[in-house]
């Protein structure tokens, strides 16, 4: 990478509060601070919104929690909601089960839970948004699970493309760390916290009980690069059924009690 | 028996609660994100290697990281680097949003210095109880150890997947943010 004042691009941040989490969009482009970059920003931001309103299991009045509480008839339903349902369908097959969407939810109820997918689908949904865009390079992240691509049109011919993640294992004390430089490419970690997991291992029906702490998992789309990296938390050798483009990128192994 | 299997629903519930990605990190940051767009909260921009001074002070300023021996050595290792090279690109110092996470509130702070990041430290984090304290000691020196790692290729984003450090976490890639908002 030149120095900033040689390059013919800059980097333009924006920040949304959105699914429990913060959603970080950085954007190079050679006029970063362009009006349109500014609404292609929001327009990636609403489609995480829309997300939110469709799928939170914490917002009583969502599709899905009204859904689970028979408010809502079925066909009344965003149509997001058939599109994903058959998509946690598709991820529990390709996993071999190790993928569930059949989950306790935070009222108790036992029922369809999407959670574990729907942000990185949505991040692949607002993604598309960008790659609409004249170009641009983007990163969309939204709680560490992130989207790295570019838009139509033509890029200055020193437009960096790489992106440099950075991967924390906070189990491990003192520091491991790891960096993985993603280019047109999805990316997922999947781990556990120090109080325990919330994956579950649909094998038993309990917390997996994993020999790594976290798992980094890329690939072509997040939905799926998401999917394998939880699956690959209860057990790594799944990998071997993802399709070509899937890869494990990054592990730490379970802090030893 | 009835009150066991509430308890045990409840205990469900808590734990659903506590490791579903919605985390607490939900009903705060609404209010706290309007502070990340806002204007980055500068302590120290400048051009050029003059940003270092700072970065050694800040280095040295949250004394109570030093529970954790490994934070204090690597971080005043560190500073000192970049000053030798005349560099130019971003330089100074930025204040992640404060973000609160179920054990208090965390920020931390980033100097930059010609484009790489030379320190990392938590400015605010909980100090109060003794689990508190637990939590700091490894996932403050985790992070701080991170960036300084990265200070030869800067980190653009930030992937972890833990909850209690998640805080923690939003709060680096908010600091991230901030150079660039």
């Amino acid at each position: 990478m030149l120095p900033a004042e040689q390059q013919s691009w800059g980097v333009k941040a924006f920040v949304e509060p959105v699914m429990g989490s913060t959603a970080s969009l950085h954007i190079r482009a050679e006029n970063p601070d362009g009006e349109g970059l500014s609404q292609a920003a929001a327009e990636a931001f609403a489609v995480l919104h829309r997300a939110d309103r469709v799928f939170s299991t914490w917002n009583p009045g969502s599709d899905l929690m009204r859904l689970r509480r028979y408010e809502l008839a079925p066909e009344r339903a965003d149509p997001w909601i058939e599109e994903v349902r058959e998509l946690t369908t598709a991820a529990t097959r390709a996993t071999q089960g190790l993928f569930t969407a059949e989950l306790t939810g935070p009222d108790g109820s036992f029922g369809w839970d999407p959670t574990g997918i729907v942000k990185g689908w949505a991040v692949d949904h607002a993604s598309a948004v960008l790659r609409e865009v004249d170009g641009i390079a983007f990163c969309l992240n939204v709680g560490g699970d992130l989207v790295a691509s570019v838009g139509t049109g033509a890029l200055p011919a020193d437009l960096a493309l790489t992106w440099r993640v950075g991967i924390a294992d906070p189990y491990q004390r003192g520091s491991v760390t790891t960096m993985v430089e993603v280019r047109n490419q999805a990316l997922a970690t999947s781990g556990s916290g120090e109080r325990g997991n919330h994956i579950v291992d649909p094998r038993t029906g309990g917390p997996a009980k994993s020999s790594l702490s976290s798992v980094t998992v890329t690939g072509p789309e997040l939905t799926w690069a998401d999917v394998w990296a939880t699956a690959c938390f209860v057990d790594p050798s799944v990998i071997s059924h993802a399709p070509d483009g899937y890869r494990i990128s990054a592990s730490h192994p379970a802090a030893v009690q | 028996m009835r009150r066991i299997i509430y308890w045990l629903m409840g205990t469900a519930t808590v734990l659903v609660l506590l490791f579903s990605y919605h985390t607490s990190l939900q009903s705060v940051a609404p209010k706290q994100q309007t502070v990340a767009i806002g204007p980055l909260t500068a302590g120290n921009v400048s051009s050029g290697s003059s940003a270092t001074p700072s970065a050694s002070a800040d280095a040295s300023a949250p004394a109570s990281t030093s529970a954790a021996p490994s934070a204090s050595s690597s971080s005043s290792a560190a500073t000192s680097t970049p000053s030798t090279t005349g560099t130019s690109g971003t330089s100074g110092t930025f204040t992640g949003t404060s973000v609160d996470t179920r054990f208090g509130p965390v920020q931390v702070q980033i100097t930059v210095s010609g484009g790489k990041i030379t320190a990392s430290n938590a400015v605010v984090y909980p100090t109060e109880s003794g689990r508190d304290r637990q939590i700091n000691a490894y996932a403050v020196p985790a992070l701080n150890k991170e960036t300084l790692a990265a200070q030869s290729s800067s980190i653009d984003m930030v992937s972890g997947a833990t909850y209690t450090s998640q805080g923690y976490l939003s709060s680096l890639q908010s600091a991230l943010d901030q150079a660039h908002l």
